[in-house]
């Protein structure tokens, strides 16, 4: 009987340690990733534009940037960015697990990701929207011709939702063959197994750049559902939520000054602007007072340039596709993209 | 006082050599620690989740889920519950592992007997079938079949007329089938009436007639047919738009992975199958050839039987295995169950759950197919009685 007791004592004990360490506070976002010296980040293995290896073996894209940029921001180098490749499916599961501090894989910002499933979004950082890309030879130009079409997707995201509640709501319907990923699908697409992909536009266009016979392929002019992407972070740390956030905010901001990667440290020398000094953290203690050095702005755009930079370079002019601004441009000048006033 | 202790102790030891006392104690100590393990797992698990600020919550299968699924046996569309949708992932798992396991016993015993049959082309055609499907990964035989399927077979304009109104392209195999009545759910159930039927006829007497047990079995079910059923409409598939619709149809990736697993599973279960012939002594084989049995006969009455009881174990967990790879079918985006529970993950952020429900269904398949195999052993096992 003793023994007995000793016993559940004992597991008790154990019990007692295990809640005991359960309760303990998780460390500020901010000081986990300094304690490592890394910035985690989520992004597509192979999706180019978005995330994608170089001829040098370097990842680029337009959500590896965001990722760069983070890491300067908050380590003061861009290199100390540790990028973990995952599917759609997997990166809120890896980003609530803690496994990455941010997923950058161009997620549609939506009520339910916000508010339910206890995510940050950042910005979002590139507005767009939905299309479907068909073979010629099937002569459909538009989006009624599509009724009974087999509709190559990526599963777990909100695309096969959006096709069926724009479907149903016109007694139309289709067969969804969902695949892992993106290269996947475009394959199947390729090969005639699905009539029909969809993705955002300029995703589109990049894809059927690299497609065997890009003209053979039609991207319907119709935009069946918005889109607005970025990345996310988990929201259970406002501290890290701000950082994030700013530093979007930051590489449009510069944009709006007219800082460039270029004119940056010219910028941070003999600019007599207040508004440019107190962004660049010349003057004031915006930075500090977040958690973070004071001229992290400075390293963001050394690392990455400004908003307009990126875009330019992974969808713009000095991309394959030549995406317009449209409405990613600055919103002086018409578009949707703007800073709050950094004051 | 000291000689009271002493006399104590040794009522102690002399108890403790008592096997019943020993056994107690020891038993007690390890459900103890089984017991103290399994709390703390527990608290570990809940205090992570706390931690993590998530929780344990099944009420999501309750909510609307809007993803379109594709070919299901249930009837899901977007817009029912999680539930149907994780219900219809079940049933396209569970058909094709009821397909696969009975192709896979048909393919894999033909395929036994090629392997000791004396006609060496026979002999060889399978021994090169089992050596090449065991040693190459079931995941690069999948992608090879559907591959195959996609690239090999024409669109749906220019698809193979196989039959009247049967058609192959690479959005699969499409046939007409009558449409479903209710007569058609009442012929089942005559059907199970029928077999019963036939089966007490036979435990009353073991050596009545053959037409009268097939006259049970398709009896009861024709009658009703002839009696309820309404005419006969059929669906036909026919070119709508850019696709067949009507009718009905197979998709490339079920039938990829039916072949895969088809055709890697039984290069295992010949093994099995042929050891387990080999493993009946060799007397038994020339005793019935001395009794004036055919090669045939003697495999089908003699040899087989007693095979049975070496091969059903084993060919238990190669069903199992079957069933289990059978979730591979998500690389090549055939809409199971794992398929089901990542879009569900990605759309409630119910990662716990959805894997737990995952773990809890191929476990019950499992043990569902296990229970079945195993009531089936213990037949064959008291059909033979102490004959050995």
């Amino acid at each position: 009987m003793r023994r007995l007791k000793s016993l559940l004592l004992a597991a008790a004990a154990v019990i007692g340690f295990g809640a005991a360490e359960a309760v303990a506070q998780v460390a500020p976002q901010l000081d986990t990733i300094r304690g490592r010296n890394m910035f985690r980040c989520g992004v597509y293995d192979s999706v180019p534009g978005l995330s994608a290896l170089d001829a040098q073996g370097n990842r680029v894209g337009f959500d590896v940037d965001y990722c760069r940029a983070m890491a300067a921001a908050i380590l003061g180098d861009q290199s100390r960015t540790e990028f973990r490749t995952m599917t759609l499916a997997q990166g809120i599961p890896a980003l609530r697990s803690g496994e990455v501090d941010m997923v950058a894989l161009a997620l549609t910002y939506t009520i339910q990701r916000d508010t339910e499933l206890g995510l940050d979004f950042v910005g979002p950082t590139l507005y767009s929207g939905h299309a479907f890309m068909v073979h010629r030879r099937i002569n459909a130009t538009r989006l009624t011709d599509l009724n009974g079409a087999t509709i190559c997707i990526v599963a777990g995201g909100i695309t096969d939702s959006l096709i069926a509640d724009y479907f149903r709501a016109r007694n139309m319907t289709f067969r969804p063959l969902a695949v892992e990923n993106t290269t996947q699908m475009y394959t199947l697409y390729e090969e005639g197994r699905c009539d029909v992909v969809t993705s955002e536009v300029p995703f589109l266009g990049m894809r059927r750049s690299r497609l065997r016979q890009p003209e053979q392929h039609l991207i319907l002019s119709e935009i069946f559902a918005k889109s607005h992407m970025g990345p996310i972070v988990r929201d259970d740390d406002r501290r890290f939520s701000n950082v994030v956030r700013w530093v979007h905010f930051a590489l449009v901001n510069a944009e709006e000054m007219g800082i460039t990667r270029a004119n940056v440290d010219q910028m941070v020398r003999e600019s007599r602007d207040p508004a440019i000094r107190r962004f660049l953290g010349v003057e004031g203690d915006i930075g500090r007072n977040m958690g973070l050095p004071n001229d992290f702005t400075q390293a963001v755009i050394r690392a990455v340039g400004n908003y307009g930079e990126i875009f330019e370079r992974h969808y713009g002019q000095q991309s394959i596709i030549k995406l317009p601004r449209g409405l990613n441009a600055l919103a002086e000048n018409g578009g949707l993209q703007w800073s709050p006033t950094w004051r | 006082m000291v000689a009271d202790l002493a006399v104590r102790l040794e009522a102690l030891r002399a108890a403790w050599k008592r096997p019943g006392l020993r056994a107690t104690v020891w038993q007690m100590l390890a459900a103890g620690l089984v017991l103290a393990a399994a709390l703390w797992l527990w608290g570990n698990i809940t205090g992570n989740l706390t931690r993590r600020n998530l929780d344990i919550d099944f009420r999501f299968l309750g909510a609307r889920a809007s993803f379109e699924f594709g070919e299901n046996l249930v009837g899901y569309s977007p817009g029912d519950t999680f539930l149907s949708a994780f219900l219809a992932g079940l049933a396209n798992t569970a058909l094709v592992a009821v397909f696969g396991i009975v192709l896979t016993t048909m393919v894999s015993a033909m395929l036994a007997l090629m392997r000791l049959s004396p006609n060496r082309l026979a002999r060889n055609v399978a021994w090169l079938w089992i050596e090449v499907v065991r040693n190459t990964p079931l995941l690069l035989q999948l992608l090879f079949w559907h591959q195959l399927m996609i690239r090999q077979l024409p669109g749906p304009r220019l698809a193979w007329e196989l039959l009247p109104d049967v058609f192959l392209s690479n959005r699969g195999l499409y046939f007409p089938a009558a449409m479903a009545q209710p007569a058609f759910g009442q012929a089942v159930l005559a059907l199970l009436f029928g077999v019963a039927l036939a089966w007490g006829a036979r435990r009353i007497s073991p050596e009545g007639k053959r037409g009268f047990a097939w006259l049970a079995v398709l009896g009861p079910p024709l009658l009703v047919l002839a009696v309820l059923a309404d005419p006969v409409e059929m669906t036909r598939p026919a070119l709508r738009g850019f696709n067949f619709s009507g009718g009905v149809s197979l998709s490339p990736e079920f039938v990829a992975l039916l072949v895969a697993l088809v055709v890697y599973q039984s290069g295992f279960m010949a093994e099995t199958i042929r050891s387990g012939i080999l493993g009946v002594a060799k007397g038994q084989n020339e005793a019935a050839a001395s009794l004036g049995l055919r090669r045939g006969q003697a495999m089908r009455l003699v040899v087989f039987p007693q095979a049975l009881r070496i091969i059903i174990p084993p060919v238990t967990s190669q069903f199992l295995s079957l069933t289990k790879n059978s979730s591979l079918a998500v690389v090549i985006g055939y809409p199971d169950l794992v398929r089901v529970s990542q879009v569900t993950i990605s759309e409630t952020g119910r990662a716990v759950e959805c894997i737990t429900i995952l773990l809890l269904v191929y476990l019950s398949l499992s043990l569902v197919t296990a229970l079945v195999m195993n009531l089936y052993n213990r037949r064959v096992m008291a059909r033979g009685g102490g004959a050995r």
